[in-house]
Parts: C-alpha cells; structure tokens; sequence
C-alpha cells in the first residue's frame, strides 16, 4: 500500500527524516519495499501483510510508527468524539437491512445543499500521491476519507433513490446493475446489493451504480459508511471479477468502531469543501460499542518462547504503546484488553509477538540449541535419498549431465509417448494446454531438451533426469514414483588425437551396466521387448531380479520427429524406486588374484543371427570355473566373409585361485570350447 | 655355393643399414633397394636358377625367411620413426589443447539443495521425504490457513482430481513429520513446489523450496536465531550479517523474514540486491501452537521453530544467475559452467 510521508506527519510529530521513519517501520513488520517522488511529497509502498487489515489506511500505519517511536498520533477531532461511539438508531435517512449477518452496521446520513465541482490543490494532490485521479469534490472525499481510516465510503444522489430509501439485501435472481464503470453486472442472491425501493444501487462494499453516482447536478447525496461481512464480499469480488480499494478493505475485515466516525470526518470535510449541510438526524443501524477483547498473558511464557527474560514493566511499556491496555492482576500474569482494530490479537502467543517485535527482534540474542542425536545413519543408508546420491554420483562420473525438467507436460507429449489417459493425472486449473497433466514419463521432457539443445547445435548430449513421476490407481490414489531417465545423441569429442564416433545404442548399454555395477545390482539382464516409443530392433528391458525395472532403446524416427529431433537418440527410463530392494551399496571385498592368468584368443566365423549371449553362455558351460573375462575385441560383417555370416574375435582370460596356470592346464579347456561352439554354433575357427 | 654367401652378405648390410635409418624417407629408400621389383633380393630370386638343383630349395627358404625377415624389421622401424616423429611434434609444441573428456554433473539446483541439507545435516538435522500432491488439510488447514481466509490468497494453488493439489509450500512435510514421529523433531526436507504463476525471468509454476523444522522441550527463538545464523555463515560466509525482519506466516507465531547483508557488494548495494545492500533470503518463526494443536503434540510442554527458503532464489543470488528459466531449459551450455 502506497503512504505518503506528508500525510502520515499529520498524524505522527516527529522531526525524522524518511530513512529512520523507512527503518522504522521496517523492523516492526511494515516492510517499505520502494519509494517514490511525487511532487514534493515522499511516498512509500508498504508491504501490509493479511494479518494486519487494521494498517490499510494512513491511520493505521501512524499507530505502528508512533508505537515503534514511542509516541502517540493525533487524530481530528471528529474522529476522536465519534470513535468507538454509535449513532441514534433509526435517524432522517431511511435505511432498512434486511440480511444483518451480511451487513452488521449501517451508518446513513443525508447532506443537502452540497456544491458539486472540483476538488481544492490540497485534496487533489494527497491523492495523486496515493495513484488516484481526481473525480470531483464529493468523490474525492470519499476516496480521502477511506485512505485516512480505511473506512470505505459511498455516497449515492438521494435525488436519483427510488423512494429516497436505501434498503441493504441479497440480489433477487435476475436482477444486474451498471456499476460507474459502465459496465452491466448480472447478479445472483449470494451478493449483498444496496437497493432502493426498486432496484440495486450499488453492490455491497464493492462498487456503487451508474444510476445513482454523483454529478454536477447532485443537490443532495446520502452518505453510506458500513461495515460489510468480509466472505459475502470477497464470494461476491470473485464471482464478478471486480476488485477495488473498498472490497480489499472489506475482505480483510475493517474496523468496526470506525463506521460512525468515518462518516463524520467526511461530513465534516463535505462541509469544509462543498457547503453540504447534515439534514436531520444520522442513522446507525446495529451500531453499537464493542466490547474490548480480553486476553490473559502470563511472564513465564515470554521466555519460554522468546529466550529471553523482559521484565515486566517494559512488557507493559510496549502493550501500552500498541494502545493495548494493561491490568497487572497478579505477580505472573497481565490482563490485558485489546483495542477493537486489532483482529487478528487473539491468544497469548499472538500478545508475545507484539511483545517481540516491539522489543527488537536484534535485541533477541542468539544459541545454539542442544540436539537430540538420533539413529539417522542406519536409516538414511538404506533410503531413497542416498540411493539417489549413489545414482547422481555414479553418473556424472561416468560424464553424463544432470537435467532438472517441469513434472508438467502436455496432452501432445503424453499422447506421443503411447501412454494411456486412464492413469494420468489431469489438473483441474491449468495455466496453459502446456502444463495440462503431471507427466506419467520422464522421456517427453528429456526429448524437449534433447530438442533445445539440439536445435541450438549442442550436439553432443549425454544427460540423465532423476525425478518424480505420476499415475492414479482405479480408485485414483495418486503415486509419486521416483524415475531415472537417461538420453544419449551426437558425437564424442576426442579432439585432435582420435576419430568422433557416435553414441548409440551400446554406449546407453554400458552407462547402464556401469551404473548397475556401482549399485551394487549384478542380478539383471537387458532382453528384447516392444515399446511402442523404440524402433523395433533396438527395444529392450531392463530386468532386475525378477522385476522389469526399466527399458531402453532408439526412440522411433517418427516419435522423434513430433519433438522436432532428426538426431539418432537413444534413450533408458528405469524405476529407480524399484531399484532400492536390489542395490547393495555396501561393497564386499573379494581378494585380488594370487596368481597370473593366461590369456587365448579365439577368432571365429559364425551366422549372424547366433546372439553373442548364447556364445558366452557356452564359452562358460566348458570352461571349469577357469576363464575370469570375456572381452569381445573385434565384430566384422562385410565383403570379406561370407554373406549372413559375422566374424567375431574373443580374448579369453583364464586363472586358477590355486595355482599358476601351464600351458597345458588350458589346451585341452580351450580346444573344448573351440569344439562346442563349432559343435553347437556352426562356428568356424579360424 | 657363391648365392647363398651374397644372400648372408646382403641381409648383413641391409640389417646394419636399416637400423641406421632415422627417416621414413630414407626408410622408404631401402625397401625399394631390397624388397622393391628391382631390388636386390629380386635380383637374386632371379638367380635362383642358375643354382645347383639339390640345393634350390635351402636357397628358396632362406631367400622367404630373409624377405620376412627385412619385411618386419622394416616395418618395426617404421612404426618406431612414426611414433618418434608424432611424438617430436607434441614434444615441441605444449600449446596444443589439452584432450577433454566429457565432465558430469549435477543440475545447479540438486547441488544447491545438496548442500543446504548438508549444512543442516552436520547439525542434527534429519534429511525426509514428503509428498507434493497433498490434500487441502496438509496444505492449508493444519498450516492454519483456514477457507475463506486472505491469508489463502497469497497461496495460488493448482487442483488435481478428488480435491487432491499440488502443494504450494514445502510445509506440508512439518504436518506430515510432527504427525508421524514424536517430539523431539529435528527434521529437514526439500522438494518441489506449485504455483499457477505465469513463467518469466523470476516466476516459475514449479520451483524448488526447502523446510526445516525443530520441536522440542525449551525450544526459544534465540534458537531460531542461532540456526540460521549458523547456516548463512556456513553457506554464505563468515562475513555476512543478519537481519530478522518482523513478518507473518499462518503457522509460526512469531515470525521473521531474514535478510543477508548481500556476499557480493559486502551490503554497498549492487544490482543483484538493488542497490539495497541487503537480500531476502528466509522465512522463519516459532510454530504456532494452533498448528502443535492440529498435529496433537501439546503447545504447553513442546515448542519449536520453522523456518523455509526458496532453492531456486539461493542458487540464483550465489551464482549470480538472472533467469530462474535456465533452469528447466536444461541447455547444456548452462549445465556445464556450474
């Protein structure tokens, strides 16, 4: 809220320039967060936060910074005789309230003879300090008196009121009304309307009507200062889509005690200004004294929360800067009455708050507090949490870079995934079609940046995800899953020295079985399957245990084109929740070898369509526990060899844990598994 | 036999000779002067036939062991200058770029998260998991933020189905924790947050916040204080000064918001906290007993603090990064600099 420092020095005597008053009312919880020139006045925007309806108004952020200072504010006398008073009842202006829970308190007041034109300098210039244009005199004042004690006003022609009557009720279905907008607002029996005898005048604490708004004309007006139920006209604000100054302050509950005096002030400056003359008697339906709120503060508690011993004459002190009264019934415990604008001063706790930020907040010293030691290291070992920090470790070293994606994606995105709608989350309130359900999938997300950065030629991409994703269940139980998403495409960089090649398939392969590896996963294997995101022949799982964990592949050309990728891109989701049961993260130690291995190798000719499992699988069958590594050196098809026929060159690594291995240990082993795989593959040694 | 002699007298010379070669031009030279079509030991294959019959094939041998023989020394030698040669140019000149390998690492907002945990961790606090799709009574209503409030305001909130949201605050995991376990509570958490706020420089529809959270007997304020001063000199610097700001928040009583003075101009004032000298950096207070009463733990014997701060703002002012949508761009030209 914008406050002009000229106009708050009405209120507040003090010589202190702008940065103490800023600092001021800073430290006790109004944050001045800008300040602007306008003309020669200073005025601060101030953050007031929902708590705090009572400091909308000059007045109420006086109060604060005379309290801080430790002085006291002055306020016109009009407001003074009429504070926390109430009117005689039914007056000269006829008012009926017909729905007293939305509309507790009617002050109405007729003024005639009032010469509508424009507004004097002084008038004019406070509130173009407050960013409001001037109208003329009599809305001005209004506007005036609603920045000064947060009292919102409104004031019809009593000329243009149906039976000159005002009766305060719900909207009747069917009926809308021209706000001074100009504008037609349909109205429905849940709005608090101001009505005459015929038809709505204004919506209730929000906006008046077209029909009844002051003009040059205007003889005589009707004042309106009332206090309006805060929810009726914040359900009313939303449902129309109509905020202003008055419906901020209603909302957040204005002061009660104020009506009456708020209208007086505005009298007074109607007759200041405009010659208006009070006709008759006013009327103030529901006015009443309101009884101060008594709360009971005990000393002990002020340590026990604070830490800090206050005594209690300066706890007293600093109640009764707040205009909080105090009565000192025992030797423990205050009683104290808090006056009506304080609201939100409920409990003690809220008593201990006000004692603390009055106190200084810097004045609190600090400690460190005694913790309790927990046995956090057993659990968190085995967590999620530390299974994915093994994950992030493992795979940076192993160069691929971490993305941090929107769990929100589109219904393209899920759609060219192949994935199904039933279980996917759909938000009630989107912001954009973009962000339209909670992503069932990490692979959408990791294309989009595949994309990104493809498209601004960062071509070289090894990058991993680690991340929530999201499903219901039938009954719409909603899952979080932790997901790992790993994305391979481009070439690798060797620089000057070597030959780039491309990352492909077998390199996603391997980041996996490293990554297994430093989990501590030894029990899985990668197996052709169908998913639908993958080219046929490169779609694989993932299987752990006797779980499918995840899955891998080439994402199909058409499923990447969708994302604007022509790249060959190679892509792994895994469930890295699914993962927790199998890691082993604590390593065993095996004893390195005692003595040498030996190494042969075997060079063979076979069909292409013998998998390179089944000949390791046979390689192990015959090899009696001796050969350590298989490490496949060379794979060749092409001109020289036979058509539908590949070339293939093993290095075989066999030791004994008993003793060093001769030549002849291992020919007979070797000639064996030369014979076999001739025998069972059709192999050709060469 | 005269051939065989000339042959031991050849492989003599060229063996003496090859290995006094130190160029691959000279290299070249002598295999054309013995290996080539009219090189010496063709001219002697050639002379095969005018030896004596029995004793062709000894001859024909030791002329194949021999062209083996100058064949690999040849070829050995050749490697050997290649090697030598490519190794004088790398030996001369050290400007050549270094061989990169591709380096790893951790979006800048998990390494800030990380290491704001550990911070906390090295005092005593527990690191915890916590949903984001939460129900309105762990959003609001225990955080008391009752309906029709204006507090609920500043809390913009996306729904999902069966009235579930996705939570706008990581308070929610102190709910969760203070229902779940018993005092004595020294719990933190971090995770992802929602807001329907409209993307650009500084807002973001989903960031990342972090929670910390103490409940004990004798719990004070001066406890708050010393925390989180702890904290942003661990993390921010041993010079850095503090400011607790009276504020509010539905569920600590009292509340503050934390300034730094700013670790980048030393509180002159800057363009990274305009011109200020002091940055916002948390929200803290002491929970609300209405807040101990909906978790059942009594505000009578149990006090405790709170506090949160935004990961994305942390990491953004420490790096001095002007765009929280770096972030989820994931350009790797951006991933790489941290």
């Amino acid at each position: 809220m914008r406050v002009s420092l000229d106009w708050l020095k009405d209120f507040v005597d003090t010589k202190d320039g702008l940065e103490k008053i800023q600092h001021s009312l800073t430290m006790t919880g109004l944050e001045v967060t800008s300040i602007l020139d306008i003309e020669d006045d200073k005025v601060m925007d101030i953050e007031i936060t929902p708590n705090r309806p009572d400091c909308l108004s000059i007045i109420g952020v006086a109060r604060e910074l005379a309290a801080s200072m430790n002085k006291s504010i002055d306020t016109s006398a009009s407001i003074k005789k009429n504070y926390m008073k109430k009117g005689p009842g039914h007056g000269s202006a006829k008012v009926e309230v017909l729905d007293k829970k939305a509309c507790p308190r009617y002050v109405g007041c007729i003024i005639k003879n009032v010469k509508v034109g424009p507004s004097p300098k002084w008038l004019v210039s406070r509130l173009n300090s407050m960013g409001v244009r001037s109208v003329n005199n009599i809305v001005d004042i209004t506007n005036y008196v609603l920045f000064e004690t947060g009292q919102p006003l409104h004031i019809f022609d009593l000329d243009k009121l149906e039976g000159k009557k005002i009766i305060v009720r719900k909207a009747k279905k069917g009926e809308s009304i021209v706000t001074i907008d100009n504008v037609r607002r349909e109205l429905d029996p849940t709005m608090l309307v101001i009505a005459d005898v015929e038809r709505p005048v204004a919506i209730a604490g929000i906006m008046g009507g077209k029909d009844t708004e002051i003009t040059e004309g205007t003889k005589a007006v009707l004042l309106e200062s009332a206090y309006f139920d805060p929810i009726t006209v914040r359900m009313a604000q939303r449902k129309l889509g109509l905020a202003s100054e008055s419906s901020y302050r209603f909302e957040r509950g204005v002061d009660f005690s104020m009506v009456l005096a708020a209208s007086a002030r505005a009298q007074e400056l109607i007759r200041d200004e405009a010659d208006g003359r009070v006709s008759g008697t006013i009327t103030d339906v529901g006015g009443k004294v309101i009884k101060e709120n008594e709360i009971k503060l005990c000393l002990d508690e002020i340590p026990r929360i604070l830490g800090i011993e206050i005594p209690s004459s300066t706890v007293i002190d600093l109640l009764k800067r707040l205009e909080i009264k105090t009565d000192k019934k025992t030797k423990d415990a205050i009683i104290v009455k808090v006056p009506c604008y304080r609201q939100d001063l409920e409990r003690e706790i809220d008593l201990i708050e006000e004692v603390a930020r009055l106190y200084g907040y810097d004045k609190i010293p600090s400690k460190h507090p005694v913790f309790t030691i927990q046995k956090t290291y057993e659990e968190e070992r085995r967590s999620l949490t530390t299974l994915a920090k093994e994950i992030r470790n493992a795979l940076c070293s192993l160069g691929m870079n971490e993305i941090v994606s929107y769990t929100l994606t589109s219904r393209n995105a899920v759609e060219s995934l192949g994935k199904s709608f039933d279980n996917v989350v759909r938000l009630r309130n989107p912001l954009s079609s973009n962000q339209e359900f909670m992503r069932p999938s990490l692979i959408s997300e990791m294309l989009e940046v595949m994309s990104w950065n493809i498209n601004r030629r960062n071509s070289l991409l090894q990058l991993f995800e680690l991340n929530k994703v999201y499903t219901k269940d039938q009954s719409n139980n909603i899952k979080e899953n932790l997901n790992l998403c790993l994305g391979l495409s481009g070439l690798t960089n060797p620089g000057w020295k070597g030959k780039a090649a491309e990352l492909g398939f077998f390199d996603l392969k391997g980041i996996i079985e490293m990554l297994f590896h430093a989990l501590g996963i030894e029990d899985y294997s990668i197996k052709p399957a169908g998913f639908s995101v993958f080219r046929d022949a490169m779609s694989s799982n993932i299987k752990v245990g006797r779980d499918i964990v995840g899955e891998l592949g080439e994402v199909r050309s058409d499923t990447a084109r969708k994302f604007d990728i022509k790249e060959k891109v190679f892509i792994a989701e895994i469930d890295a929740e699914g993962l927790l049961k199998h890691a082993r993260l604590q390593k065993r130690f095996s004893p390195l070898p005692r003595y040498p291995s030996v190494t042969r190798d075997i060079s063979m000719v076979i069909d292409e369509v013998v998998s390179a499992s089944s000949i390791f699988d046979l390689i192990k069958e015959k090899d009696h526990g001796l050969v350590r590594s298989v490490n496949l050196f060379d794979l060749y098809k092409g001109q020289q060899i036979e058509a539908g026929k590949k070339s293939l060159a093993y290095t075989l690594e066999y030791r004994s844990d008993e003793k060093t291995l001769k030549d002849e240990d291992i020919s007979q082993i070797h000639k064996d598994i030369q014979d076999s795989l001739v025998e069972k593959l059709g192999a050709q040694i060469r | 036999m005269k051939l065989l002699e000339k042959l031991k007298s050849i492989e003599k010379s060229a063996i003496k000779e090859i290995l006094e070669i130190n160029s691959l031009e000279g290299l070249e030279n002598s295999r054309v002067k013995y290996l080539g079509r009219k090189g010496e030991l063709t001219a002697a294959i050639k002379s095969i036939k005018n030896v004596a019959k029995k004793d062709k094939p000894k001859a024909g041998q030791f002329i194949n062991e021999m062209k083996k023989k100058i064949g690999s020394l040849l070829d050995e030698k050749e490697q050997g200058l290649r090697e030598k040669e490519m190794a004088s140019l790398e030996n001369h000149d050290i400007t050549l770029p270094g061989i990169e390998r591709e380096m790893g690492r951790k979006h800048p907002l998990i390494r800030t998260m990380e290491e704001i945990i550990d911070i906390f961790a090295r005092m005593g606090f527990k690191s915890v998991d916590s949903p984001e799709v939460e129900t309105e009574f762990y959003n609001f209503e225990a955080l008391n933020i009752p309906k029709n409030h204006p507090s609920r305001e500043t809390f913009h909130t996306f729904y999902v189905e069966n009235g579930m949201l996705l939570r706008s605050q990581t308070s929610t995991a102190q709910i969760r924790m203070m229902e779940k376990e018993k005092p004595p509570l020294q719990i933190v958490h971090a995770g992802k947050v929602y807001r329907p706020d409209a993307v650009d420089a500084s807002h973001s529809f989903m960031f990342y916040q972090m929670e910390g959270l103490m409940v004990d007997k004798g719990i004070v304020f001066s406890d708050l204080k010393g925390v989180l001063e702890k904290f942003a000199k661990e993390y921010f610097g041993e010079d850095v000064q503090m400011k607790f700001r009276p504020h509010y928040f539905p569920f600590t009583e009292p509340s503050a918001e934390i300034d730094i003075s700013c670790f980048i101009c030393g509180g002159k004032g800057c363009r990274v906290c305009s011109y200020k000298g002091w940055l916002e950096v948390l929200g803290a207070g002491m929970i609300n007993p209405r807040v101990l009463e909906f978790v059942k733990i009594d505000p009578k014997e149990y006090t405790g603090f709170a506090f949160g701060m935004g990961i994305d703002r942390i990491c953004m002012l420490k790096h001095g990064i002007d765009d929280i949508r770096l972030f989820y761009e994931n350009d790797v030209r951006f991933l790489r600099q941290f």
